[in-house]
């Protein structure tokens, strides 16, 4: 596959995820970008026996993320702790994509990256675990922290939209 | 407070939606490619070494005219002209 036909097959999925990381427009373009060109700079690194294209250039996009991360001196984040209690109060969120936003925001890195990946992404646990180069029962385990943190964190939100008190 | 549940968690993920969209893809100009017909690829290989071959192959050897360096001057006598 060329880069070209690549490109437009994964760039909004590629987008998708680093947009989701970053929550900035300008930086998933240029980590989208950052991707590609990486593909195009060196097409023999992917293995198709070692996975497909899409999980590929995921790790690509994942590792140039924590990259951003780093840059800005969050690498302390990327340590998995116990479960996420997000600082914010999602009551003041002016609508539930915001506020679903910021609290996706306070999780950990890892546990972030492993639920965006699949609750938006639609990759598998074992594309999952092979994205983030870990055992398919952590990355699960990631997964399941985060959902935990964002029932406890979205919980006074979720009970306003719903009608729960 | 009680916690969301399974489906109330789907749900309200399913409410953050992607802002924006990729840029078109920016290759450098000396990383693009250009697809050329198979036939037409043959005819300029074929070209191209005929060329280097042509150029490669040195030029036979030719007579260059010269002016002439000594003139000889003999008189050749009527008699001694046979027919």
């Amino acid at each position: 596959m060329t880069t070209e036909a690549a490109f437009d097959r994964y760039s909004a999925t590629v987008y998708s995820f680093a947009y989701r990381m970053t929550r900035r427009t300008d930086l998933a373009e240029d980590i989208a970008q950052e991707t590609f060109l990486a593909l195009l700079r060196s097409p023999a690194r992917f293995d198709p026996d070692r996975g497909t294209m899409k999980t590929f250039l995921l790790s690509i996009t994942r590792n140039l993320v924590l990259k951003h991360y780093r840059d800005r001196g969050e690498s302390e984040q990327l340590d998995e702790g116990d479960l996420a209690v997000p600082s914010f109060d999602p009551r003041t969120s002016i609508d539930t994509g915001a506020a679903v936003a910021q609290a996706i925001a306070e999780l950990p890195p890892l546990q972030q990256e492993a639920l965006v990946l699949f609750q938006y992404e639609g990759v598998t646990l074992d594309e999952l675990a092979a994205i983030v180069g870990a055992e398919v029962g952590t990355v699960k385990s990631r997964l399941h922290r985060a959902r935990a943190g964002l029932k406890r964190a979205l919980a006074p939100y979720g009970g306003k939209v719903h009608g729960r008190s | 407070m009680e916690d969301l549940d399974d489906a109330e968690l789907d749900s309200m993920l399913s409410a953050w939606k992607v802002s924006g969209m990729p840029r078109p893809l920016a290759i450098p100009w000396w990383r693009r490619s250009i697809r050329v017909p198979l036939p037409l690829a043959a005819a300029l290989l074929i070209a191209i070494v005929y060329g280097v071959v042509r150029l490669a192959t040195p030029a036979p050897a030719t007579v260059r005219w010269e002016p002439v360096k000594e003139i000889k001057v003999r008189i050749i006598r009527s008699h001694n002209v046979q027919n």
